[in-house]
């Protein structure tokens, strides 16, 4: 087709694999922070209220323990990501949460958006995928994990 | 152990026959016109026998219309047109005033638009007809009947969620099927709907009408026998002088239906200069009516025993010369009140008049020719040049009468007057304009048709918060290119299947998913006063198969599919 070239697969721009925060607030904020740190977003705080924004229409957390906080931007160029795992766990309007999938999405790649989501889901509906994810401690060992299973690219 | 590769290479050979069959949506289609075939015939029957009920109540006679009028006392003549007419105009004026902007004509449902007949105007308009042809108005049944026919094939195809194009089949094949079922006439039926209503006798459209038609046909000779609908003694063959007299024939009905059509247009714009509410113009007719019947009780209704009586060779030429004054003038004012009906019989017979009257004045001039054959042949020949369908008359002529005999200066005479008639107007019958009057929207001239006037409401659309399997349930619902978002401060966008196609099936895994968070804000959207040249502009620039009609505080009120805009402008180009 003329015109429609492949989207650039999603970047992996921010990992945190022991983070405590208080509440949803405070990890959309800080995990906003990482993701405009490593250079994907330009202004964080308007990222983090777009996320939360859009919490408020319909909460991300999957019954699994899996919360997918996103929001649009114009003039991103590719979709990325910052994931963190939450070992205390965190109330994400009443689903309890201990994995967080930050992702800033373009505004014109629905279709790259949809298949992210999908390939997240149904990797981690698999319990032994779930597990094998939370146990791994090595930020290295982690992004690999990331890399063969939901064909994310390292920053 | 031969034996059983040879089998399974027979069953190879059988599956790859299937595979080749290829049954496809235009196969199935055949199979929706059978169904419609069924439901057209059923409601046209039943409008039929509703109708001779509420003659009944009228008359207290179950005979044709002549006969019951005839059977009645003088002033129970001039009371019962009376009656009918006026509840004809309540009905109409207080029923339709409630439902409002509804499509009622099948042929513009047929011709563009989605195929949906409106169910309560159709309702509403059928019952009127109903009181207004039982009341002895001097009008026929075809228009009332098609209507509840195409109403029933509308209201399947909406229940089985087929597409647009499909939809508008349908009701193209209720059409057909209560045409054919009510004229026993498969032929005349399927092919007036290709001439009349869509235009064109193409074998992709005529497959389905054929099939409706036939079914109907066949549903009407299980229900209460299938004759031909006129009985005629046998028809004598025709030698090379007759065809002469046939011919000039064909030229005289050209020329008589143009003045046909010039008198029933000009007897609706004379009702509308009295500038009288609906009701009271009906009222009106229905007195005018009811004043000739007291000395005429043989101009009530359509004129069916009547055609049957001058084929036949009951009348003397005196009698059906009066005849030929009285309804013409009935059916002018049946017409031009504003009665709900048809002008298919009533034309049917003036035509026959016509053809007796001058198969009479042959003899006078001693050229042998048969009167009452004459009045059969005429009657195919006028019908063709008021209705621009010639292919329809002949068939429908032969159907009619079942002699094989009248084919031949049949079809002479048919194809002479169409042409006669078309070199002096455009204009059928069936014509917008004159069922309708000068105001209908695609008698306009191309600049001045806005999408206001050809917008379907009620489109499709998510909120913005609906969730990825509520979207991929739409999508899956009802096969499209896209569906509209819309946010509570007004449209947001569009979701275009190309984009999500390939997700609907395991939507489930995507239900964090939101319609906001995939929807594409950059749709094109279009006005209510967005005229059709504008419009065509505003698709070049994107791939979408429709597009959003917003109003001026941003909401979504409609859509217009782009093969609308064609159909549109195709069907302009058609009516001249």
């Amino acid at each position: 087709m003329e015109g429609t070239q492949q989207p650039a697969a999603p970047v992996l721009g921010a990992l945190e694999l022991d983070l405590h925060v208080p509440d949803v607030a405070v990890a959309v904020t800080y995990l906003s922070a990482q993701l405009s740190r490593a250079g994907w977003i330009e202004d964080s705080t308007a990222f983090a209220d777009a996320v939360m924004l859009r919490e408020q229409h319909g909460s991300t957390a999957l019954p699994i323990g899996v919360a997918l906080p996103h929001a649009r931007l114009g003039n991103l160029s590719r979709i990325a990501l910052a994931y963190a795992h939450c070992p205390e766990g965190l109330d994400w309007g009443g689903t309890r949460v201990d994995l967080i999938f930050l992702v800033a999405v373009p505004k014109i790649q629905a279709t790259a958006y949809l298949a992210l989501v999908q390939q997240l889901t149904k990797t981690l509906r698999s319990d032994k995928h779930l597990q094998e994810l939370k146990s791994l401690g090595d930020g290295g060992a982690c992004r690999a994990w990331l890399q063969r299973h939901l064909n994310l690219v390292l920053a | 152990m031969s034996r059983k590769p040879w089998r399974s290479q027979r069953l190879l050979v059988g599956l790859r026959l299937l595979r080749n069959l290829r049954i496809d949506e235009r196969h199935t289609l055949l199979l929706w016109a059978a169904v419609c075939g069924v439901l057209g015939a059923l409601a046209a029957l039943g409008f039929k026998e509703l109708t001779a009920w509420v003659l009944f109540l009228f008359t207290g006679s179950h005979e044709g219309f002549v006969d019951a009028f005839s059977s009645i006392p003088p002033w129970q003549r001039l009371v019962v047109p009376i009656v009918g007419a006026l509840i004809c105009g309540l009905i109409l004026q207080f029923g339709t005033a409630r439902v409002k902007s509804q499509n009622t004509d099948y042929m513009e449902a047929v011709t563009l638009g989605d195929g949906v007949v409106g169910f309560r105007s159709s309702i509403i308009r059928s019952l009127a007809a109903m009181f207004a042809i039982a009341g002895g108005e001097s009008i026929g049944r075809e228009g009332p009947l098609v209507q509840i026919a195409a109403l029933v094939s509308s209201l399947w195809g909406r229940l089985r969620h087929l597409p647009p194009a499909r939809m508008r089949m349908m009701v193209a094949c209720g059409a057909a099927a209560g045409l054919a079922g009510v004229y026993h006439s498969p032929l005349g039926g399927a092919f007036f709907v290709a001439e009349v209503v869509i235009g064109s006798i193409a074998m992709e459209t005529l497959g389905p009408l054929l099939i409706a038609s036939t079914v109907s046909a066949l549903t009407v000779q299980t229900l209460e026998g299938f004759d031909p609908i006129y009985l005629f003694p046998q028809f004598s063959q025709s030698g090379p002088a007759d065809i002469g007299a046939y011919a000039i024939a064909g030229i005289a009905m050209g020329l008589a239906s143009f003045v046909w059509i010039r008198l029933l247009s000009g007897s609706k714009t004379a009702f509308k200069r009295l500038h009288l509410p609906l009701w009271a113009r009906l009222t009106l007719g229905g007195l005018l009516i009811g004043l000739i019947a007291m000395r005429h009780p043989e101009i009530c209704g359509n004129g069916k025993s009547l055609i049957q009586g001058i084929l036949a060779d009951q009348y003397t030429v005196t009698a059906i010369a009066i005849l030929l004054g009285l309804k013409v003038a009935a059916t002018c004012i049946s017409f031009g009140s504003g009665a709900i009906g048809g002008v298919f019989t009533p034309s049917l017979l003036v035509g026959s008049v016509l053809g007796f009257l001058f198969g009479a004045l042959l003899n006078l001039a001693h050229f042998s020719i048969v009167p009452a054959e004459m009045a059969l042949i005429s009657m195919g020949a006028f019908l063709a040049a008021a209705t621009n369908a010639p292919a329809m008359s002949i068939l429908m002529i032969f159907e009619m009468s079942m002699q094989y005999q009248v084919v031949l200066p049949l079809m002479v005479s048919t194809v002479i007057a169409y042409a006669t008639a078309r070199s002096l107007s455009r204009r059928g019958l069936y014509s917008h304009s004159l069922m309708h009057g000068a105001r209908g929207v695609l008698d306009r001239p191309l600049g001045q048709i806005t999408i206001a006037d050809m917008m379907r409401t009620q489109p499709h659309y998510v909120e913005s918060d609906a969730s990825f399997p509520v979207i991929a349930g739409a999508f899956l619902r009802e096969p499209r290119q896209e569906i509209w978002v819309h946010a509570p401060f007004g449209f947001m966008g569009s979701i275009r299947l190309e984009e999500v196609g390939p997700f609907l099936r395991d939507s489930a895994s995507a239900e964090t998913v939101l319609a906001m968070d995939i929807v594409d804000e950059s749709t094109p959207r279009l006005a209510p006063e967005t005229t059709i040249a504008e419009a065509f502009k505003v698709f070049a620039g994107t791939s979408l198969t429709r597009l959003p009609v917003l109003d001026a505080d941003g909401v979504l009120i409609g859509e217009v599919p782009r093969s609308d805009i064609f159909l549109t402008i195709s069907e302009i180009a058609r009516r001249g």
